[in-house]
C-alpha cells in the first residue's frame, strides 16, 4: 500500500551514503541561527512564556519585544566574545520598524535568512498566489536593504503549504530550512528544479524546548552539549550538520544566556574542535552546490 | 460608564429622525441580494448544509457548486418571472471560474456589489495592507470584467477589520452593507473626515444564518420574509425603511426552498399596497439618500 507522500525527496539511510568532508577535511558543520521576529500588538500569533492573556495580551507582547530591545544585543555580545559566526532568520517587517537592528549584524558579516514578514502569521490563507506574493514581498525587502538577495528561507513557525518549496525555488532561493528530516543537506524536488534542504533543528531549538516543552535553560544548554558531543563522534562516519536555533526573547534572558555561554564555550573548546566547521547555513549550501553531482541524497 | 465603541456612528433612535420618502412618495424600499460565491476544494471556509467532513469534503464542495451550476440559473428565472431588479454580491473568483454566471446580470442591468475574492476566506483579521490590496484587487477586477466600478461592498461572511470602512472609502466605494444595525441607511465616519454610507443588509432575513445555522425550513424562511414585509410596510407609514432580502444560490436555489420563496415574492409583488413599495437596488437607495438635504439621514 502506498500512502500519500510529498515526493520532495527519496528515502535514504544516513549510514548508506557517499562520504564527503566539509572544507579543510572537517566532519561536523556547526551553525547558530538567531530568530529575530516582529509581532503585532493585540493581534495575530505569537509565543507566550506563561498563560496567554486575552487580547491585547500586552504581557506577552512586551516579553517578545524584550528580545529585540535587549536580548539580541546580549546574544550578539556573546557570539562576538566567542568569535562565532551566526545566521539570522529575519521577519521582513523589521526593516520598516526596527532598521537599527541590522547595523551590528551587517558589521559582523553574518547571513540574513528570509523568515516571512512576521511571526504573527503563518502564511496568508494558503492560496498559492498569496503565498507567492508574501515570499516576493519579504524577499524584496531583504534584497533592497542588504544589497543582495537572501539565499535561504525558513517559514514563520516552520510552516509550509504544498507549494512552498516550488515557490521558494522560483523566487531564487538556493536552500530552505523547513524540513528537519536529516542530519545532512539533501536535494529536494520542485516543479522548477532542485532546491537544497539544509538541516535546521526542531529539537535543539529554544522555542519548542524551552517555551513549549518547558525545559529549563540548564537543560537546554545540556541538550546543546550532548548534541554536539554525540555528533562529533557520529561525524567520524558521515559529515553532519549540527544546527542550533535561538530566539532573542528566549535565550536573550540573562539567566538563560549564562548556561548557553557555558555550552558554546564547551563546543569551541572541545578537544576535537579542529574537526568542526563553525559556519553559517549559506556557506554550507554554497559548499554543497559545488560538491560533485550525486554526492548528496537526491532523486 | 463608557464602553469601547467603534466610533463609526452615534446612537440615533429610529422614531426621532427627520422624515423623508423614497421616489414617488414610496415608503418601503425592498431589494433582493443574491450572493454568488465560489469556494476552494479541500481548503478554506465555506457554507455547509450538514456536518462537514474532513478535507477534501467533496460532498459539501459539490453542494456549494450546485449553486453556480443550477441554483443561480433558477433564481435568475425567478427574478425574470416577477420582473424584479436585484443586486448580486459576487466573489471575484466567480469571474474566473464560471464567467457565464455574470452575463445575465449585465443583460438585466442589475448591480454588482463587491464581495471579496472568495468566501473561502475572510478579511477581519488580516493586516491592513493585505486587506487594502484585496479590496483594490476586487474593485479592479469588477471594473475590468464589467466596465463598471462597483459602488457597494459586503465582505465575505460580513467580516470586517477595525479599518474596513476606511479602506473602502479610500478605495472609492460609496457604501457598504456589513452593519445590520438599522432599518435606514446611515452615515459611517471614516478616517480623515470622510463618510461612507451603510445601506441596511439583513443578518436575519438571510437564508444562510436562518437555514444553515438556525436550521429553519424553506417554508419558515418564506414566512419570515412575508412577516417582515407586512410589519415593515406598516412601520414605514412613520419612517421610510429598507428591507433587504439576502439569498444564496446553493440554499434557496434548491427547488424545495425555491417553491416557498416564490410564494413569498409573489406575496410582495402582488400586494394590495404595492404602490407604497419601491423594489430597487442598493445603489439606487444610495443615490436617493446621498441627494437628501444634509442632516436628514442619521
Amino acid at each position: 500500500m502506498t500512502l500519500p507522500t510529498h515526493n520532495r525527496y527519496p528515502f535514504s539511510i544516513i549510514d548508506q551514503r557517499k562520504d564527503f568532508s566539509w572544507p579543510g577535511g572537517k566532519r561536523l558543520a556547526f551553525y547558530l541561527c538567531f530568530n529575530i521576529e516582529y509581532f503585532a500588538f493585540g493581534a495575530g500569533m505569537g509565543s507566550d512564556v506563561g498563560l496567554a492573556n486575552p487580547a491585547p495580551n500586552h504581557r506577552s507582547y512586551a516579553w517578545r519585544d524584550y528580545g529585540n530591545r535587549v536580548g539580541l544585543s546580549r546574544m550578539l555580545d556573546l557570539v562576538d566574545e566567542l568569535g562565532l559566526p551566526a545566521a539570522h532568520n529575519v521577519n521582513s517587517f523589521l526593516y520598516d520598524t526596527h532598521p537599527d537592528i541590522f547595523k551590528r549584524i551587517r558589521a559582523r558579516g553574518d547571513e540574513i535568512i528570509g523568515h516571512g514578514r512576521t511571526n504573527s502569521e503563518r502564511m496568508l490563507p494558503a492560496w498559492e498566489e498569496d503565498e507567492q506574493r508574501l515570499i516576493a514581498e519579504a524577499t524584496a525587502t531583504l534584497t533592497h536593504n542588504e544589497g543582495k538577495p537572501p539565499k535561504g528561507w525558513l517559514g514563520p513557525w516552520l510552516a509550509e503549504t504544498y507549494a512552498t518549496p516550488d515557490l521558494l525555488k522560483e523566487a531564487g532561493y538556493t536552500y530552505l530550512l523547513d524540513w528537519a528530516c536529516d542530519d545532512q543537506p539533501i536535494w529536494m524536488n520542485t516543479r522548477s528544479g532542485k532546491i537544497l534542504s539544509v538541516p535546521y533543528p526542531i529539537e535543539v531549538n529554544d522555542s519548542p524546548a524551552v517555551v513549549f516543552r518547558h525545559h529549563s535553560a540548564r537543560e537546554f544548554a545540556d541538550m546543546i552539549v550532548d548534541q554536539f558531543d554525540e555528533m562529533v563522534e557520529q561525524s567520524e562516519h558521515q559529515p553532519l550538520v549540527c544546527p542550533i536555533a535561538l530566539h532573542t526573547f528566549v535565550v536573550g534572558q540573562p539567566f538563560r544566556l549564562r548556561p548557553l555561554r557555558q555550552a558554546l564555550k564547551h563546543c569551541i573548546g572541545h578537544p576535537q574542535a579542529d574537526r568542526v566547521w563553525f559556519t553559517r547555513p549559506g556557506e554550507i549550501a554554497d559548499y554543497c552546490y559545488n560538491l560533485p553531482v550525486d554526492t548528496l541524497v537526491s532523486d | 460608564m463608557r464602553l469601547p465603541h467603534h466610533e463609526r456612528c452615534d446612537y440615533s433612535a429610529i422614531t426621532r429622525r427627520p422624515d423623508y420618502s423614497w421616489p414617488e412618495g414610496k415608503r418601503l424600499a425592498i431589494y433582493f441580494a443574491l450572493n454568488i460565491e465560489h469556494f476552494a476544494f479541500g481548503a478554506g471556509l465555506g457554507h455547509a448544509v450538514s456536518n462537514e467532513l474532513p478535507p477534501p469534503d467533496a460532498r459539501t464542495f459539490a453542494w456549494r457548486d450546485y449553486g453556480n451550476r443550477v441554483g443561480v440559473w433558477r433564481l435568475y428565472d425567478l427574478l425574470e418571472e416577477f420582473r424584479i431588479p436585484a443586486c448580486h454580491l459576487i466573489n471575484t473568483a466567480v469571474f474566473d471560474y464560471c464567467p457565464e454566471v455574470i452575463e445575465p446580470i449585465i443583460a438585466r442591468g442589475d448591480e454588482i456589489i463587491g464581495h471579496g475574492r472568495t468566501n473561502a476566506e475572510r478579511q477581519g483579521q488580516w493586516w491592513e495592507p493585505d486587506e487594502a490590496r484585496m479590496i483594490a484587487e476586487v474593485r479592479d477586477t469588477i471594473l475590468q470584467k464589467t466596465g463598471r466600478v462597483p459602488r457597494g461592498w459586503m465582505g465575505p461572511w460580513m467580516s470586517q477589520s477595525r479599518v474596513t470602512p476606511d479602506l473602502l472609502k479610500e478605495a472609492g466605494f460609496d457604501y457598504e452593507m456589513d452593519w445590520p444595525c438599522d432599518d435606514q441607511p446611515i452615515w459611517l465616519r471614516t478616517r480623515n473626515g470622510g463618510k461612507l454610507m451603510s445601506v441596511p443588509y439583513s443578518l436575519e432575513i438571510n437564508d444562510s444564518p436562518q437555514i444553515l445555522v438556525r436550521h429553519h425550513s424553506g417554508e419558515e424562511f418564506a414566512t419570515m420574509i412575508v412577516h417582515q414585509f407586512e410589519e415593515m410596510l406598516k412601520q414605514s407609514e412613520r419612517q421610510p425603511l429598507v428591507l433587504g432580502i439576502a439569498l444564496h444560490t446553493m440554499i434557496v436555489g434548491q427547488p424545495h426552498r425555491m417553491h416557498s420563496l416564490r410564494k413569498a415574492i409573489d406575496h410582495i409583488v402582488n400586494h394590495p399596497q404595492r404602490d407604497k413599495v419601491w423594489i430597487t437596488r442598493p445603489g439606487e437607495i444610495y443615490d436617493h439618500c446621498a441627494a437628501l438635504p444634509v442632516g436628514v439621514m442619521a
